[in-house]
């Protein structure tokens, strides 16, 4: 089985098999680039530390067998999509919010676009329910909103939800 | 443009300036025309240069990442045959700074976050945009309050999901006395609030109701026609301005979806084009998907032309849905639209048909329409408001009909669905149906469609749902004899009709259709639910309907013996009681894979009592795996059937779910409309009466967002 070593941005090598880490976009469009000859090829990640590597890569192993998502019937009225978050993934994710931001990021880097969606439906949670002003709080996200234009923006919220 | 808007608006009552008013109009409208086109050439080139430029950067990014890692190997390589054997990490290190040196590409390295502008994860477009997509309406009206970014990110989103924003006459007796517009309060509080225009408004989708004339709904149209994805039309039966609704579809609405009419008069013209001199056909809907004609009470005369010149300028049209409720003549009314169909080139496009009236001859024409290109994906007849009981006996239609309809459409139908109170569509027999994957009935008698073989007949059939009271026997629906075994291998959602609740049945069940994650049930005892935990351990979601004529089911849900319920029930120290120790048989908290759990428990005046406190603490209290709990009663008066203790106890324990317990007062309407020996079924299979209820009378208990 073809195997290829992901250097971590840390400087870590990590062998890792094809087979795994074949859900990554960013890395399959390296591996088909490179050609695979050696199994001492290196890809370099500058993005990804150590940690969220390894982190990324159990994910991975675990969900090497994942079938593509079936579509649900059309034309009953348009269901969220909500794909349930297993148990194994929702003790996967349990982390701090600076080691989530950083599966994320390596997520969307790699372009694997299951785990991306799994820590983004976390952020997504982790929104319900706050006002804004907690939500910029929570995560550091500075307000350049005018008074004026929140004023406004909160007048024609008032009108999108059934009375 | 305000300033238009105002003069039209000051004019708008006077009969003077009719004229010039018109003139004025009509002059605006060419030079919108004449904006818009230009434009949308505009953008068109626009959209056309970025995606040129798009490739372009994505290429050259690829380029960069194949050199990076080219080099890097080059040097590894290089290193490795000169100095070291092997690469060590300080070594990697090295090359690794090298590598930014001379590239100069990737910013600093990640070791601790600032989160500056540019590398804040949740200000990154891909990644906003996948949180955004999860958020709910109600997140998604905080989010844009957010800051700048996550505003404009939010807007498609929020466009998509807002509700319909209903604008309607209040006091349309208001025109007599002031002389002023009747556009309503409503009308103008909306345009007043969404100043912004198109770019900020976060709503797509409307409803207009009981405006007499279009020139009340002209600034609106003005102002927010391009950004129209879904109208519900319902005028007074004197709107008859067909000019008007033209226009309202041709000049503003253009990027229309979804369009429903209400208001009848216009259909009785007999063009869509009388009295302009346009042709027909020579302007289009492109978007329009979906066209409802519904609700229309009283007959009408439906002109063919009419909506023959509709179906012809809109090309892409995907689904048809005629509902209407008249009795006399309502297949004929659907029998216009079939006709008109027939007249119609590209049938393919339409793949959704759902009508609520059904004839013999309304089949024959479908046949016909099968002939000429129809290939239908769904079709659905419904002639029941599950709400209302029958009105009369109609004739049945011939089973060779469906049969032969049926056929036409087999290698394409994927989703049958026929609810029907009058049992007009009976005994007819399927052919094999290669695509279909999803068969729906409910009906009020059985249906006669001799026994079915799932294997053969529905290869791919995903999802079945029978609702019936005693109308699907067992030997015609689960066949042991024409099946082999497992019969539905794809069958994910099962929905089982009343009646069934035999413990020796689900076994039979989980090896016909081993698949199975989605159930729901009408009706169970506790030897019931014990088997069906044991049939199926990887149930995802689950939803009972259950009435007081099943008694108390603490047992079946919670493997305890009912002896034992009974005792720990007296003893009230559900705390105290461990599980293990009490437990006998399956329980619902070994469906391990149990997301989404619903229960509605529906009685006739009677209180409840189906689930109680020894439920609550021994089994919900338990299933921590659980997304969504949902508890209704029904028809009950006063209070839940969970003591106060239990349901925090509850909410304690499932700290990851959402909660909803409540309490629906029915005020006894199954009593009321109903013989004695009906009410099993109507308890069981009918949707009962609640949205005309005051909201006072819904109790909820909902977890407290902190």
């Amino acid at each position: 089985m073809p195997f290829v070593n992901l250097e971590s941005s840390d400087g870590d090598l990590v062998k890792v098999d094809v087979d795994v880490i074949k859900c990554s976009v960013t890395i399959n469009a390296l591996i088909e680039h490179l050609g695979l000859e050696d199994d001492n090829e290196v890809v370099p990640l500058q993005n990804v530390g150590t940690e969220t590597l390894h982190k990324v890569l159990a994910w991975a192993k675990h969900h090497k067998d994942d079938l593509p998502s079936v579509d649900d019937d059309e034309d009953d009225p348009p269901r969220e999509r909500r794909t349930d978050i297993t148990t194994w993934d929702a003790n996967f994710i349990k982390m701090e919010q600076i080691q989530l931001f950083d599966l994320i990021l390596a997520a969307n880097y790699l372009d694997i676009s299951g785990l991306l969606d799994l820590g983004c439906k976390i952020v997504a949670d982790m929104i319900k329910g706050k006002t804004a002003d907690e939500i910029r709080t929570m995560f550091n996200i500075v307000n350049d909103l005018t008074p004026q234009e929140q004023e406004q923006i909160r007048k024609e919220n008032e009108w999108c939800e059934e009375k | 443009m305000e300033n238009w808007l105002e003069k039209m608006e000051s004019s708008s009552g006077d009969e003077e300036d009719e004229d010039s008013f018109e003139t004025l109009i009509e002059k605006l409208r060419s030079s919108r025309k004449k904006e818009a086109r230009v434009s949308e050439e505009k953008m068109t080139m626009l959209e056309t240069l970025l995606r040129q430029q798009k490739t372009e950067l994505e290429d050259l990014r690829k380029a960069v990442r194949v050199m990076k890692a080219q080099e890097f190997q080059r040097k590894a390589k290089y290193e490795e045959t000169s100095s070291a054997p092997s690469l060590t990490s300080s070594e990697s290190e090295e090359s690794e700074s090298d590598f930014d040196d001379d590239e100069g590409i990737d910013t600093a390295p990640h070791t601790s976050y600032s989160y500056s502008e540019p590398s804040h994860p949740l200000l990154i477009d891909t990644i906003l945009e996948n949180i955004i997509r999860q958020l709910s309406l109600k997140s998604l009206l905080t989010a844009r309050l957010v800051c700048r970014k996550w505003t404009k990110f939010v807007q498609p989103f929020l466009v998509a999901k807002s509700d319909r924003v209903i604008l309607e006459v209040h006091q349309p007796w208001k025109v007599i006395n002031s002389g002023r517009s009747s556009g309503g309060h409503k009308l103008s509080k909306f345009l007043q609030v969404m100043r912004g225009g198109i770019d900020s408004c976060p709503i797509s989708k409307f409803v207009l109701r009981h405006f007499d004339s279009f020139i009340e709904l002209e600034p609106f149209f003005l102002k927010f026609g391009p950004i129209i994805k879904s109208l519900d039309l319902n005028f007074p039966k004197m709107f008859n301005e067909n000019g008007a609704f033209r226009r309202m579809l041709f000049d503003y609405a253009t990027y229309i979806e979804n369009l429903r009419i209400e208001c009848c008069k216009i259909m009785e013209l007999s063009h869509f084009w009388e009295y302009s001199n346009l042709e027909p056909g020579s302007l289009k809907l492109n978007c329009l998907k979906t066209l409802y004609i519904g609700n229309i009470r009283g007959s009408i005369q439906l002109n063919k032309n009419w909506i023959k010149d509709f179906l012809r300028m809109s090309p892409n049209l995907r689904k048809i849905i005629l509902q209407v409720h008249f009795k006399d003549n309502g297949h004929i009314f659907v029998q216009t639209v079939l006709e008109s169909m027939l007249e119609v080139s590209n049938l393919e496009r339409i793949k959704f048909l759902f009508i609520s009236s059904l004839s013999q001859e309304n089949l024959q024409i479908l046949v016909k329409l099968a002939e000429k290109g129809l290939q239908l994906k769904t079709f659905k007849f419904q002639d029941i408001c599950l709400h209302h009981v029958a009105h009369g006996v109609e004739e049945s239609i011939s089973p060779e009909a469906m049969s032969n309809f049926l056929q036409t459409q087999s290698e394409c139908l994927e989703g049958l669905k026929i609810e029907q109170r009058s049992n007009r569509v009976r005994g007819f027999l399927f052919p094999r149906m290669t695509e279909l994957k999803h068969l729906h009935f409910i009906s009020f008698d059985n249906l006669n469609c001799g026994n079915l073989n799932y294997g053969y007949l529905f290869p791919k059939l995903e999802s079945l749902i029978l609702r019936g009271y005693n109308v699907f026997p067992k030997l015609q629906y689960f066949s042991p004899t024409v099946n082999t075994f497992p019969a539905g291998v794809h069958v994910r959602k099962l929905s089982l009709p009343s009646g069934i609740r035999e413990p020796s049945f689900p076994p039979f069940l989980a090896k016909m259709f081993p698949s199975v994650c989605e159930l729901e049930l009408r009706g169970a005892s506790n030897e019931f639910l014990q088997s069906i935990w044991e049939s199926w351990p990887r149930l995802k979601k689950l939803k009972m309907v259950l009435s007081h004529f099943d008694g108390c089911l603490d047992s079946g849900l919670t493997g305890v013996s009912e002896q034992d319920c009974f005792r720990i029930r007296n003893e009230q120290n559900f705390q105290q009681v461990r599980i293990d120790d009490v437990k006998v048989a399956s329980s619902i908290v070994d469906l391990k894979d149990l997301r989404d759990l619903q229960i509605e428990c529906r009685s006739i005046w009677v209180p409840c009592h189906i689930i109680t406190d020894i439920s609550g603490y021994l089994a919900f209290a338990g299933m921590s795996q659980l997304r969504s709990l949902k508890i209704t009663e029904i028809g009950v008066p006063e209070h839940f059937d969970l003591s106060e203790n239990c349901i925090k106890y509850i909410h304690e324990n499932l700290c990851d779910a959402e909660i909803v317990l409540q309490i629906m007062d029915d005020h006894g309407r199954w009593r009321l409309e109903l013989e004695e020996e009906e009410a099993a079924v109507n308890m069981y299979e009918t949707e009962p009466l609640l949205e005309d209820h005051n909201k006072d009378k819904i109790y909820q208990f909902e977890k407290n967002v902190d």
